[in-house]
């Protein structure tokens, strides 16, 4: 019963069927874990694809789109809108407005850290982005008020609950799921099936073809920079309303996570970031739920998959062999 | 298969993607021979180089040098067998000084591990000089002035220098055959002509050196080649001397389009 | 200055070079006294204004003689003249410095600190330096360091002078475990393995019942010379120095042996093949440099340095647990690194220092550190990517 309130503790069996009951919660938080991975991982793939470069403090950005969202649901309680506007309403409006926002920081970083680097070895990139990463935290750390304390995420969806199966479910919790499957199934139909995501995809290709072709490189790597952001800022709306706690520290190990799931995905691959999510998701709930004592490690599982993959398949599941130009 | 060539290249079959850049190229160069390889920019050449000298693995095929077969071989270990290059964008150490990029190129022939460089570091020190002493003597063959600036960073020469620099590198590890990738690239008339006559040097102190030249300027290739081989799609079209293909039919047809 | 420099047939000649030569060398002490007293005044100095101060009027001075082209020529010559003089006129004062401070324990022990992370700083300067190889793991190679020294002392009772080679050879063993496969990989790649390893490493010595979990190691010894022990005050000239010297002159020892291997290798095939593969693998390869060999080696031999850095540290402090061996702790050493010098074993040295003893003299600032210290990572590379003392031109006489 616990299991969904708090999703990174080790689940007890339940009444009826046991195991199968136990084997369906442990993957649907298998299934909510990777949908919050999947949104950061689409973003270092595309910005990857885009200019190739990894931006290491994207998880942070994710990790500030949960602090905005709870700006902002403040400011919403304080200026008094909260109370004007029907509750749905102003869940939307706080939503959105994180989202927007966090694009815009993204972008905003990208043109005062990562644009200097564009043309230098990719070690600067990764140490200034890494760089960043700190400054990030750090300042929530320092000027968010107890910032260096966990915070409550306010409850931006029902908290009422049903019984099915002997299972318990979340109003809540089936909202953000519905909510990631629906954005992640849009990404799907956006990039794959429509104009704007072929651009999209050129660009991550070849940004000097893309461009012949009469696309806007720079516009374009703004848009990708807006649209990885966004993402990411949902991301941490989701996280902080499914933990219902978020820290000033969750993007860094967030980043990494999702970091690698696109490294297991194919960097570069939109679809790969998808399955590279699921995959480090899968794995870090059902090895943390089923092998014994080994809650505690479940970072641990999650990277020895990742460094399996780097060591014998660096391009990934769906990435495609790199060839060095000479 | 040992016979009189110094590199046998057999069947050699490459794709990337879908793109063959490759397709059953067989070739040979003998000792003190010099080869020019001449075709249509994408016909594989560069491609080519870079299999022999093992950065790339060729789907089917091999490589013979020296008598050993060296197709699985990575590059360093081919390049201590004796095969030296230098490359299309000159690839130099940009950050290290003239002199360092020619001591880099005797890297084989510096002996030393890690306990020696620790412990016993005056014969590191020794050998070192050595190679110093060595690289100022290549650069100085070719140009006098190279080699008293030889202390300056490579990034600040000009191109003609830059090449110079390149092939001293490549011959400081007195390699048998040398292969040169667009060595004309850049260059204007003077420099061109100067190049030329590094050539000639080249040859004349390394008498058992063979070459193979990728080159786009014809006057080059006729004056220093004594076998031409031209590539086109991936394919070896013609082989000869420079005026037996130059009046071959294929080869006028992949420079200069079909003919209407 | 240039006089000192020519041949002399004349004896009166050679007479008036010996004074000039006297002169010179008296010249040189004098400055380097100027220096040394600077030094000792920014670690004596209380207060932000004071240290604030005395930092400013530092990197003023140090302006004004780049600024100088004469002033920096001059100062260059005395000092390439006269080099053993000057490196021995050093070595007394860093020798004497704990004497000079012995009524401050405190600023002894941040000395010490200053050289743990000098040492640290060499050894990845191997890797992120000279190579360009990325590598946030450099909390892993130190914990291992430490711990396996911490344990093999409290569970077994080995004395510190053997547990603190096995520490650097037990930090070795992981680091080339962790290059070997790793060696293939892209630099992106790489920063994330040795983040993730550096990650998975914290959490093993954490929930790892026989390294302590999270209550660590306690109870480590203080290093012993025969009957002395290194938390016993030490006796000097009949000064008495707190037992921080020990360890100072401990850490001295072990970052001069550092420099002087650090020299070694750049001066030698193995520091070219380094930077070949920096500038541009593909050709370093092709000249004969087996590529993943040399990377492994950079790998190997920084983590012995942090190791040895590690096993000296547990015998410091007498405690340690994973709260020491964490992500930031690799990303300060890099920001050393960077700041100080890419591939410039001095540069990196004075980059440790400065990094480590400015923000313990500024403790107000101490919440604020890993802030600034990403501010600073920023606007170096924005700024002065080769950090303040870019790596020199080997050159061969």
């Amino acid at each position: 019963m616990a299991l969904l309130a708090n999703p990174s503790c080790e689940s007890e069996p339940l009444l009826g069927n046991s195991a199968m009951l136990h084997f369906v919660e442990v993957l649907i938080i298998a299934l909510m874990l990777s949908s919050t991975y999947i949104l950061i991982a689409v973003g270092f793939t595309l910005f990857f694809g885009a200019i190739d470069i990894i931006q290491f403090a994207h998880g942070d950005v994710a990790m500030l789109g949960s602090f905005v969202g709870m700006i902002l649901y403040a400011l919403g309680h304080i200026t008094g809108i909260a109370l004007v506007l029907p509750a749905w309403l102003f869940v939307i409006g706080v939503m959105l407005g994180t989202l927007v926002i966090t694009g815009g920081l993204g972008v905003l970083f990208e043109r005062t850290v990562i644009k200097p680097f564009r043309d230098s070895p990719m070690l600067m990139i990764l140490v200034a982005t890494i760089a960043l990463g700190i400054i990030i935290r750090e300042s929530v750390r320092l000027f968010y008020p107890e910032g260096s304390n966990p915070q409550v995420f306010p409850r931006l969806f029902p908290q009422a609950g049903f019984q099915l199966n002997g299972l318990y479910f979340r109003v809540g919790h089936i909202l953000i799921f519905g909510i990631s499957l629906l954005l992640i199934l849009t990404m799907m139909i956006f990039i794959n099936r429509t104009k704007t995501g072929l651009a999209i995809r050129a660009i991550s290709q070849n940004i000097e073809a893309a461009s012949l072709m009469g696309i806007n490189p720079d516009l374009a790597i703004l848009v990708t920079f807006f649209t990885g952001s966004v993402l990411a800022g949902i991301a941490g709306i989701l996280i902080g309303s499914y933990f219902s706690v978020v820290k000033f520290d969750i993007g860094l190990m967030g980043g990494i996570k999702g970091f690698s799931a696109a490294v297991v995905g194919g960097l570069g691959n939109f679809n790969g970031a998808i399955l590279g999510g699921l995959t480090l998701g899968m794995v870090e709930t059902f090895a943390s739920a089923y092998i014994p004592g080994g809650a505690p490690y479940k970072d641990v599982y999650a990277f020895i998959i990742v460094v399996f993959f780097l060591v014998f398949r660096p391009a990934g599941l769906l990435g495609e062999k790199a060839y060095q130009k000479v | 298969m040992k016979n009189h060539s110094i590199l046998q290249a057999r069947n050699i079959t490459i794709s990337f993607g879908g793109l063959r850049a490759l397709d059953r190229v067989d070739f040979d160069v003998r000792p003190r021979e010099t080869v020019g390889l001449i075709g249509p920019n994408g016909s594989g050449k560069t491609t080519f180089f870079n299999v022999i000298s093992g950065i790339y693995k060729p789907d089917e095929g091999e490589v013979w040098f020296e008598g050993e077969n060296v197709v699985r071989r990575k590059p360093h270990e081919i390049t201590k067998r004796g095969m030296a290059r230098t490359f299309q964008n000159s690839r130099l150490f940009w950050q290290l000084s003239i002199l360092d990029n020619v001591i880099i190129g005797m890297h084989t022939q510096q002996k030393g591990t890690l306990f020696d460089v620790i412990f016993r570091y005056d014969q590191t020190k020794q050998e070192l000089r050595r190679c110093a002493e060595k690289a100022r003597e290549i650069l100085s063959y070719f140009s006098q002035e190279l080699c008293d600036k030889c202390s300056g960073l490579v990034v600040d020469l000009p191109q003609g220098d830059r090449r110079r620099v390149e092939i001293c590198r490549a011959l400081a590890s007195n390699p048998e055959l040398l292969l040169l990738d667009e060595p004309s690239a850049g260059m204007s008339p003077e420099e061109t002509d100067k190049l030329m006559e590094d050539i000639g040097k080249v040859k004349e102190k390394y008498k058992d050196i063979s070459l193979i030249i990728i080159e786009h300027d014809m006057v080059v290739i006729e004056e220093i080649a004594q076998k031409v081989i031209v590539f086109n799609y991936g394919k070896k079209i013609a082989e000869g001397t420079f005026s037996e293909i130059s009046k071959n039919e294929e080869v006028l047809e992949a420079y200069l389009g079909e003919e209407s | 200055m240039k006089r000192l420099t020519k041949r002399f047939s004349a004896p009166e000649e050679e007479r008036e070079h010996v004074k000039d030569r006297l002169g010179s060398i008296l010249f040189l002490f004098l400055i380097e006294t100027a220096f040394f007293g600077l030094i000792l005044l920014f670690l004596v100095v209380e207060g932000i204004i004071p240290v604030f101060s005395v930092i400013l009027g530092t990197i003023l001075l140090s302006y004004l003689i780049k600024r100088f082209e004469s002033v920096n020529d001059f100062l260059q010559s005395l000092f390439n003249c006269h080099k053993r003089v000057a490196i021995l006129w050093g070595m007394i004062f860093l020798l004497a410095l704990p004497i000079l401070l012995h009524k401050s324990p405190y600023l002894i022990h941040i000395l010490f600190l200053a050289g743990l992370y000098a040492a640290l700083a060499i050894g990845l300067d191997f890797q992120v330096g000279s190579t360009h190889l990325v590598n946030f793991a450099t909390a892993a190679d130190y914990g291992i360091g430490a711990y396996t020294a911490a344990l093999l002392s409290v569970k077994f009772g080995w004395s510190f002078w053997v547990v603190l080679p096995l520490g650097g050879v037990a930090a070795a063993l992981f680091g080339f475990l962790l290059g070997l496969p790793t060696m293939k990989t892209k630099t992106y790649y790489l920063s994330l393995v040795t983040i993730a390893v550096g990650l998975v490493i914290y959490l093993l010595l954490n929930n790892f019942a026989w390294t302590g979990g999270p209550n660590g190691v306690s109870g480590i010894p203080f290093p012993r010379i025969g009957s002395f022990s290194f938390g016993s005050s030490l006796l000097i000239f009949g000064i008495e120095l707190p037992f921080q010297a020990n360890f100072y002159y401990l850490i001295l020892i072990l970052v001069i042996i550092e420099f002087v291997v650090a020299q070694r290798l750049y001066h030698s095939k193995i520091g070219l093949a380094w930077n070949a593969i920096r500038d541009d693998e593909i050709a370093a390869e092709c000249q004969g440099i087996d590529v993943t060999g040399s990377k492994i080696m950079a790998f190997y031999t920084n983590a012995f340095f942090d190791g040895l850095a590690g096993a000296v540290y547990a015998f410091n402090v007498s405690f340690i647990s994973p709260e020491n061996f964490t992500f930031m702790l690799s990303v300060i050493v890099v920001t050393m690194v960077i700041v100080g010098g890419m591939g410039n074993t001095a540069g990196v040295i004075f980059g440790a220092i400065i990094m480590t003893l400015i923000p313990e003299k500024l403790q107000v600032l101490q919440t604020y550190r890993l802030w600034v210290f990403g501010l600073i990572i920023l606007l170096m590379l924005l700024v002065r990517p080769k950090g303040l003392f870019p790596q020199k031109i080997r050159q061969y006489t």
